[in-house]
């Protein structure tokens, strides 16, 4: 995979992902801020419960994990170059980091 | 009649008798299999930073709570109950029951996922009302979330029939802090003025209801228009009021009621003046409030239990609209010092007196949210009318609505999310109305009162 191949693809999920993640509003974006793992099948569909890797440690820990989990599920299946589907750096397996950064 | 209003009220919908309420956890239902993830990710995942989303209101079903006989329709209508809740809180776009695929809701079993997929539900809540033997309601949730196949929350609790609306905004509270991750303001009470008549002969009433404007209570019968009711306020426990009484024209002075009884007493201590707009502290053991001397009138703080008054401004101005922070340590009021009325902020003992407002115009009625992070108000420039926060130092000052028509005395659900203000509406029929607004800035809506209202105070979460 060649790097704007690659930028290209991360760019896809994020607009693909990001358009169904629905963030609880804490005045500080690191309060919701959500690590997630998860494998999807070659027809875009999601394998699996995504794991959360990493979780804030604030009140909103627990929304915060499950909204960024309903927006993996709500946006999918995902409509993903097939060619790179498998390898290195595949869509097979990915890890999202959500932070509303720039959104509050 | 105002008079056998209020008796009947104070008999049924304040003291609420035999409350009591029980919550239990209910254990999840077909619970998942584990993931297999391993902590470690492999070298060749693809890393992904999302940065921003999509603020949308959460697509929500709720279903009604079954339940046999009367239980059925009591379960009915507190879904209906919470789903107003939800929906008006603009955080949550309930689904139209009529789209409902699944009808066999059975609250032992997990539903049956795709089913709520299908119509675009992401969070589903299925519940049951059984009556108890001994005459009690055993009330039953459990919240889903229809994407990820599992159990978000699950309670049981018991309570009077007649308490059925609480137990309805308990739930939505438990709903709205699972899926926000902040406490919910639903099983709260707003205390207000109630205005009706000409408007030069207004009857002014204190009132009190639920949040969303059910169980309507007169607490004091207004039968004269020269008795003036304004500025009630809530102690800490939500079971006493303070607030001014203007009575046939005697001088005015500021009371304390206890909700449950109905008893009005004179605060401690004796004031050489008039005094007005109170605030409790946040231990409710103190009221802070003005009192006026000749031209000027200071911010006093009167210690409820030996009557002891301490003076925390002095200076020739009008000091006013005290509130405190919620712990306790700072108190911001207005004051015309400087030439015009401003924000000013102090500690609670009165030191450093610092000037918070500076955006232009005049500044009344601040208000300390409970969440300690902001501070509301109203500001009057250009012949418009703005309720606003800023931060506690004056930064960060946001403009929430602009109006042309007087509004004014914005107040605080116990959450710190939801703005309650007055709205004065023009005309010859006008007159104040209340309306909410996010903290964001959306969601204006009006809340239903039979009557004009003005002067609101929003109440403690009550459990």
């Amino acid at each position: 995979m060649t790097q704007s191949q690659r930028a290209a693809l991360v760019g896809m999920i994020r607009d693909a992902v990001g358009r169904c993640w629905n963030p609880p509003q804490s005045p500080n974006p690191a309060d919701v801020r959500v690590v997630l793992q998860f494998r999807l099948n070659r027809d875009g569909t999601v394998q699996n419960l995504p794991t959360v890797v990493e979780r804030p440690n604030s009140p909103y820990a627990a929304a915060a994990a499950d909204s960024a989990q309903r927006a993996v599920y709500v946006c999918a299946p995902y409509q993903l170059p097939a060619e790179l589907y498998d390898g290195p750096d595949g869509w097979q397996e990915m890890r999202v980091t959500f932070d509303p950064r720039e959104m509050f | 009649m105002t008079a056998a209003l209020a008796a009947t009220a104070t008999a049924t919908g304040i003291a609420r008798p035999g409350f009591s309420r029980t919550v239990r956890r209910l254990a999840p239902i077909g619970a998942l299999v584990a993931a297999f993830f391993s902590a470690t990710p492999a070298l060749a995942v693809l890393e992904v930073d999302i940065t921003r989303g999509n603020i949308a209101p959460l697509p929500i079903a709720i279903t009604n709570l079954v339940g046999t006989g009367i239980d059925a329709q009591l379960g009915a209508d507190i879904s209906a109950v919470i789903t107003a809740d939800l929906r008006r809180s603009g955080i949550f776009a309930p689904t139209d029951a009529a789209t409902f695929i699944q009808r066999d809701i059975n609250p032992d079993e997990a539903p049956r996922f795709g089913d709520w997929r299908i119509i675009n539900s992401q969070a589903l809540v299925t519940g049951r009302v059984v009556s108890q033997p001994d005459g009690r309601l055993r009330v039953e949730f459990r919240l889903w979330d229809v994407f990820a196949g599992q159990q978000l929350d699950g309670q049981q609790l018991y309570t009077t029939p007649q308490n059925w609306r609480r137990i309805a905004h308990i739930i939505a509270d438990a709903i709205y802090e699972r899926l926000t991750g902040e406490p919910g303001y639903f099983d709260s009470r707003i205390v207000f003025v109630d205005e009706t008549g000409p408007r030069e002969a207004r009857i002014r009433r204190l009132a009190i209801m639920d949040q969303d404007g059910a169980n309507l209570t007169y607490l004091t019968p207004g039968g004269n228009p020269n008795d003036i009711v304004l500025t009630p306020r809530f102690s800490p426990n939500s079971q006493e009021l303070t607030y001014m009484v203007y009575r046939s024209n005697r001088a005015p002075q500021v009371v304390l009621r206890n909700i449950q009884t109905g008893q009005e007493q004179l605060l401690p201590g004796q004031f050489t003046g008039m005094t007005f707009a109170p605030r409790f502290s946040p231990d409710g053991g103190r009221v802070v409030l003005s009192m006026q001397s000749g031209a000027d009138t200071s911010i006093f703080v009167l210690d409820l239990r030996t009557g002891g008054q301490t003076r925390l401004t002095n200076v020739p101005a009008i000091d006013t609209s005290p509130s405190y922070s919620p712990d306790g340590r700072q108190i911001v009021f207005t004051s015309d010092r400087g030439g015009s009325p401003q924000l000013y902020v102090m500690g609670a003992d009165g030191s450093n007196q610092t000037r918070i407002s500076y955006a232009g115009g005049t500044y009344s009625t601040p208000v300390w949210s409970p969440r300690g992070d902001l501070i509301a108000f109203t500001r009057q420039m250009g012949g418009e009318f703005q309720i606003g926060v800023m931060r506690p130092d004056g930064s960060g000052e946001r403009i929430l609505s602009t109006s042309t028509s007087v509004q004014e005395g914005p107040t605080w659900a116990p959450n710190g999310r939801v703005i309650v203000f007055s709205r004065t509406d023009g005309g010859p029929n006008g007159g104040p109305r209340l309306w909410s607004i996010d903290l964001t800035g959306y969601n204006e809506i009006m809340l239903p009162t039979p009557n004009f209202a003005s002067d609101p105070a929003w109440s403690p979460l009550l459990n």
